[in-house]
């Protein structure tokens, strides 16, 4: 069995398969043109990480199919960016950062759509249904709360709502942050406390009209 | 309600948020679903890319000129009219 071929990703496309940003990627480079050991390589990523992918998506969008969704963008991006898979330098770290992304963008577009689909609110009434199913003993202003937090974390801009995930919802600390991210655990700290005054608002907010 | 409430409240969601469980058996049926797309993709693509290369567009070339440089990657099979029409 040939080893994985192991390539350092160029920081342009690493850095911007973490933010999300949308690279056009020349030439027919998606899995259909991968070689059997590029394939063999993204499938061992997909076995070692998708867990740690999809567990991140359904706490950032409260989802399970969002979290589908999500897996399914994070992976092909992958498979997308090169003819050779490239293992990132730290995979736990690179999939948390992928998975973050990708579901802040989801959430986003969702809220950018024009034409809300029935199927759209649908899917905010079955989010909290199915918080409601999973944690009976959460009360439904609970569930309306976590509700709320996730779509305030969206409305974030990319930055602060990456780190506000990775700290509270997925457990890194600043230092780790910082390191993740490239900036110093200074410019985290802040960005964490600008964005825990908005969400306190929010929070303020919601308590204010349901009095 | 004062700061310091809504502060204690913000980390009670972020807590109940990061604590969620989803059971093991959801996750791998999603991971079964994405990678059989996936490799659905994979073949359902095979074909389309060939007939490109067929042509004698080489690899690396774009499928869809959305800019420049996709434009500039099919100058060369264009001046070697190998392009369809």
């Amino acid at each position: 069995m040939k080893p994985l071929k192991v390539v350092t990703p160029s920081v342009d496309y690493a850095e911007n398969a973490i933010l999300g940003n949308r690279i056009k990627t020349p030439g027919p480079t998606a899995m259909h043109t991968m070689s059997a050991e590029a394939n063999s390589s993204l499938e061992t990523l997909f076995q070692q990480h998708h867990d740690r992918v999809f567990r991140t998506a359904h706490r950032v969008t409260g989802s399970a199919a969002d979290a589908e969704d999500v897996l399914q963008t994070v992976f092909l991006r992958l498979a997308r960016g090169s003819e050779a898979v490239t293992v990132p330098d730290n995979p736990e770290s690179y999939f948390a950062r992928a998975a973050v992304n990708a579901s802040l963008d989801l959430l986003r577009a969702r809220k950018r759509s024009k034409a809300v689909a029935f199927d759209d609110v649908e899917n905010g009434a079955a989010a909290i249904e199915l918080v409601s199913r999973r944690h009976p003993e959460a009360s439904h202003e609970d569930r309306e709360l976590r509700h709320l937090i996730r779509e305030a974390v969206s409305k974030l801009g990319p930055t602060a709502g990456q780190m506000f995930a990775l700290r509270y919802f997925e457990g890194y600390d600043n230092g780790e942050i910082a390191q993740m991210m490239k900036t110093s655990a200074l410019v985290v700290g802040v960005t964490l406390h600008r964005a825990r005054t908005r969400l306190r608002k929010e929070i303020g907010s919601y308590l204010q009209k349901h009095k | 309600m004062k700061n310091k409430e809504l502060d204690n409240m913000l980390d009670k969601v972020a807590t109940e948020i990061r604590g969620e469980q989803i059971d093991s058996a959801t996750v791998r049926e999603s991971a079964d679903r994405v990678w059989m797309k996936m490799s659905a993709e994979a073949d359902a693509g095979r074909m389309p890319a060939n007939r490109l290369q067929d042509a004698g567009v080489p690899v690396g070339a774009a499928e869809h000129i959305e800019s420049c440089a996709d434009f500039q990657s099919l100058m060369p099979a264009y001046v070697g009219r190998e392009l369809s029409e």
